[in-house]
């Protein structure tokens, strides 16, 4: 008996369908990838333009910030670059020119919680520890701003890092100079020197430093450098006369102020040259002058602070011509000593013994303050006087 | 995939599939769940993508929004955003944790697919505009919504079904958050209620493969950058848990707030409720215009500036309370959009400022950046606010990566979490179930619910105890000297059992008494019933008894007392 064609097909159904129940969970797997493949092209499209456009507003943001920044205008540029920040939350580059535009508006604690954040992603970025540098040293915080600079000076940087290592060690010295340490800033500058490119400026800036730190001999030296690379430098002719002039050579100076003079007719070199004219002509202490020549120049040095001790004893209201314990009528009685020792002193030996306790009465009087402002006789016995002291000491 | 009405299991389509079968599977489960995690975060970022793009149309690129936009913006939303509502899509108000509550509770987990689109616009469209609220929730209620819809399309055992909205609700709130970690606690401790092993794998792989997908498209970085938190003095535990205590006060104000506006606010006409979304937007705008912007939309990047210290105490402050206020507006409005973002704002203002204040009063004490205070006071209106005081620790520490401040994070929430408690019994989601009409069951409640165990019910062991060694004329003798009805019998190896002495009565006058015990025994052993069992463990057993012997549990042997099926109605009777 044949099947009937209604139950063949109700069979082949069945079959069918037993079929598709033992592979129903891969095709569930396999619909379910197909579906998530549909719409993770779907998101990927949407996203890709989103991004994009985010991109196009932070690049916009930014560039409107850096703008305003330069324009210094750094409140706009604050809202600027925040916005910037919404579409793309961890730029670096936008980070350090928010924090700096913080700095900028003068608010430090915002400013340095961006550049902390920054440092600890970039430990050894050169930029963000010169900036933290800067926020310590406006904070007066010396300890942390020398740990700033030296972790600039070794850390990474992206552009020219051997010139920035240089430019933010010179940032340092300044800063060591600044706060008065200096030993820290000779230091400093000893390792700059060693590293520093041959030019005229670099050397110019070196002396300059170790003038400001009171190290004439090497002030001198570099001075000398600089004016060797351009002999119509004439900044280094007044440092190099300067600093010859501290160190009591004053013909030498003499010999740096008429350069500078030569190539540039400057009155103030002018009175340079005028002052250090005259210590040469009041130097008691040279040893080509005979003995008369060498009173002259001692009883000059008397004028002078006489002058100068009663100008002093006017503005403060003491008389000197009494006997008393202010120290300036202690000078007054050293000066009247030592007159009589120098008009009584017959031979250049005498005058030579006397020439210490001068030039301790010279320093005392004319280092007096309160007393009005000094005159060119005045800064030329100081400076010879000194000079003489410092020699002794 | 959308349905008018919750049947128990939806109703086949027969498009792809001529005839459905049910799926059991283990193993296909956990599949589901990582397929689920993969829609839910491809879902999220479109989601993400729709608030951003409809931000910048509407109040522009600029963080600053403009005058008029700033003003007009959050109020012509909020027009759209109520017929979109009213006519469309009506199940989207609120958060949407409830309504996936609901879904586990009540429907059988059955979220039409509706749902989903709804919230994705409406959501999208008012946190876009400068509402006050956040993507997190409605995040997890289109996870939810595309689970409950794979699950009826693939035809799931209502068991399975009902637990799969969960899973979606964790995966979105996974992708939202960018904090896995986070989520599936929030889904065990407030949607879910109890650690159970069969969902727990499901929910960990839904939302660690929601949270890869995100992270493919939306990066790694979390929503905002955590800066270098510390805790360094012990001494400093007392400004946390001050901490705890302005937390805990300002989620009362929150909380109360909600509870006193949202019905007044429902029971207004409903042509009002038009107008209610569009006034709450015209006055978030209106505050933004006149200077603080940053209590419109979500808030991410202000909740970072206040971690970088870019805000003074007293404008944290400001904030924190102007918070407050817009999203409760937002929330009672109807306006779809979630809470946790608001509640993440509102406690990292409320972190700041206080911190803020402490340092100037104690400057000796406070030791923390106001980042980190900014950073635990996200987690004290986490516990204080939405009451979830274990995932409001592991929020804090996950979104930080630094487990040095657990102590001071452990102490503020719960110190926040135990006033809120008393000053506010119900908490937030609790609350708007019940004025929704819904019992939902309370995962507070729950969680602080006095488990009746076997030694609750127990009584002293006052009948004969009997070897299956002795003879039955000895077990009488033991049964009329003490006058019980029944005698206990060890049968070792194989455990207790009873025999009643009218039985035994039965045994001798059939002449066996000088047989043992064993050989009149019934079959069957008694289970092993131990003190410390739920009672509900003793329930199944005890119809079948005349009591139960209940064991210690090092030695089998060893009676500890005895539990009757009377016992037990009585113990749960009281």
């Amino acid at each position: 008996m044949s099947t009937p064609p209604q139950s063949r097909w109700t069979a082949r159904l069945r079959a069918g369908r037993a079929r598709i129940h033992a592979f129903r969970r891969p095709i569930y797997v396999v619909w379910l990838s197909l579906l998530a493949a549909v719409f993770f092209a779907f998101t990927f499209t949407v996203n890709r333009s989103y991004v994009q456009r985010r991109h196009q507003l932070s690049s916009y943001w930014f560039g409107k910030g850096e703008d305003s920044l330069k324009s210094n205008r750094p409140t706009e540029a604050i809202g600027e670059l925040r916005t910037a920040l919404v579409y793309s939350h961890d730029d670096p580059q936008y980070l350090f020119a928010l924090a700096q535009a913080l700095e900028a508006s003068n608010r430090m604690s915002e400013a340095r919680s961006y550049f902390l954040n920054l440092l600890e992603d970039q430990p050894g970025s050169g930029p963000v520890n010169l900036q933290l540098a800067h926020l310590a040293a406006k904070e007066n915080e010396t300890d942390d701003a020398i740990r700033y600079f030296n972790a600039a000076i070794y850390g990474a940087w992206d552009d020219d890092p051997v010139l920035k290592r240089q430019q933010v060690r010179q940032e340092l010295i300044n800063f060591l100079i600044a706060k008065d340490l200096k030993t820290q800033a000779r230091g400093e500058l000893l390792t700059y020197t060693a590293e520093m490119p041959k030019n005229g400026n670099s050397q110019l800036w070196v002396a300059q430093a170790f003038s400001r730190i009171g190290d004439d001999r090497s002030a001198l030296d570099f001075y000398r450098a600089a004016v060797r690379t351009n002999r119509r430098d004439i900044t280094a002719l007044l440092g190099a006369g300067r600093a010859a002039f501290h160190m009591g050579r004053f013909r030498d100076a003499l010999e740096y102020f008429k350069g500078a003079y030569d190539i540039h007719e400057d009155p103030a070199t002018s009175q340079l040259i005028q002052l250090v004219t005259l210590v040469i002509d009041s130097n008691p202490f040279e040893s080509r002058i005979d003995t008369q020549e060498r009173r002259e120049r001692l009883l000059l040095a008397m004028d002078v602070v006489d002058h100068r001790l009663r100008q002093c004893a006017e503005s403060q209201n003491i008389d000197v011509n009494t006997i008393g314990t202010n120290p300036l009528q202690v000078a007054r009685a050293r000066w009247v000593y030592l007159d009589s020792q120098i008009r009584r002193a017959r031979t250049g030996a005498d005058l030579v013994q006397l020439l210490p306790p001068v030039a301790s009465l010279v320093t005392t009087v004319e280092q007096q303050d309160p007393c009005g402002p000094p005159s060119a006789e005045d800064q030329a016995m100081l400076r010879i006087y000194q000079n003489a002291e410092d020699l002794q000491q | 995939m959308s349905a008018s009405a919750p049947p128990a299991v939806a109703p086949d389509s027969g498009e792809v599939f001529p005839k459905p079968e049910r799926v059991h599977g283990e193993r296909f489960f956990l599949l589901l769940a990582i397929f689920i995690g993969i829609f839910s975060g491809l879902a999220v970022v479109c989601f993400r993508i729709a608030i951003d793009y409809v931000r910048i149309t509407l109040l522009g690129p600029s963080l600053s929004p403009q005058y008029p936009r700033i003003l007009l913006a959050p109020a012509a939303a909020g027009l759209v955003v109520a017929v979109l509502v009213i006519f469309l899509f009506p199940k989207v108000r609120g958060s949407g944790v409830n309504q996936t509550k609901s879904a586990l509770y009540i429907f059988d987990g059955y979220i039409p697919f509706r749902t989903a689109l709804g919230k994705f616009i409406c959501s999208g469209i008012a946190i876009g505009s400068g509402q006050s609220l956040g993507p997190e929730d409605p995040s997890l209620q289109i996870g939810a919504s595309i689970a409950s819809a794979l699950g009826r399309r693939l035809r799931l055992t209502r068991e399975r079904l009902r637990l799969i909205a969960p899973i979606g609700a964790a995966a979105g709130l996974s992708a939202a958050f960018n904090s896995p970690i986070s989520a599936i606690l929030f889904v065990i401790e407030e949607v879910i209620g109890r650690w159970s092993a069969g969902i727990f794998g499901a929910v960990v792989l839904s939302a660690i493969s929601s949270v890869v997908v995100t992270r493919y498209f939306l990066g790694s970085e979390p929503l905002f950058r955590i800066p270098a938190v510390q805790f360094i003095a012990p001494s400093e535990l007392l400004a946390y848990a001050a901490l705890g205590i302005a937390g805990a006060f300002a989620s009362v104000v929150f909380s109360k707030a909600i509870e006193i506006l949202r019905p007044r606010m429902k029971a207004l006409p409903r042509w009002t409720q038009f107008l209610q979304p569009a006034i709450a937007g015209l006055i978030i705008g209106a505050i933004g215009w006149v200077g603080r912007p940053e209590v419109m939309g979500a808030g991410y990047e202000f909740i970072d500036q206040a971690m970088h210290n870019q805000f003074t105490w007293q404008v944290l402050g400001i904030l924190a309370g102007l918070k407050i206020l817009t999203t409760v507006l937002s929330f009672t409005s109807g306006t779809p959009g979630g809470m946790f973002a608001p509640t993440l704002f509102i406690g990292a203002m409320l972190g700041g400022a206080v911190g803020g204040v402490e340092r100037l009063l104690f400057p000796h004490l406070v030791t923390g950046s106001i980042g980190t205070y900014a950073l635990v006071g996200m987690g004290v209106l986490f516990a204080g606010f939405l009451r979830v005081p274990m995932t409001s620790v592991f929020m804090v520490l996950e979104v930080s990566g630094n487990y040095s401040i657990i102590v001071p994070v452990i102490l503020a929430n719960t110190v926040a979490y135990l006033i809120s408690r008393s000053l506010q019994p119900v908490g937030i989601f609790d609350l708007l179930s019940r004025q929704d009409g819904l019992e939902l069951p309370s995962m507070e409640e729950q969680r602080e619910e006095r488990v009746l165990r076997v030694e609750d019910a127990m009584r002293p062991v006052t009948v004969p105890i009997l070897e299956s060694q002795n003879t039955i004329q000895d077990a009488l003798r033991a049964a009329e000297k003490s006058g019980a009805k029944q005698v206990l019998v060890h049968d070792s190896p194989f455990g207790w059992s009873t025999i009643e002495t009218s039985a035994l009565d039965d045994l001798i006058s059939k002449g066996e008494g000088a047989r043992t015990l064993a050989h009149s025994l019934p079959e069957t052993r008694m289970p092993p019933i131990y003190p410390d069992n739920r009672l509900e463990v003793a329930l199944r057993h005890a119809p079948h008894w005349p009591f139960l012997a209940v064991m210690h549990r090092a030695d089998p042997r060893q009676l500890v007392g005895l539990v009757s099926m009377q016992d037990i109605l009585e113990t749960l009777g009281h």
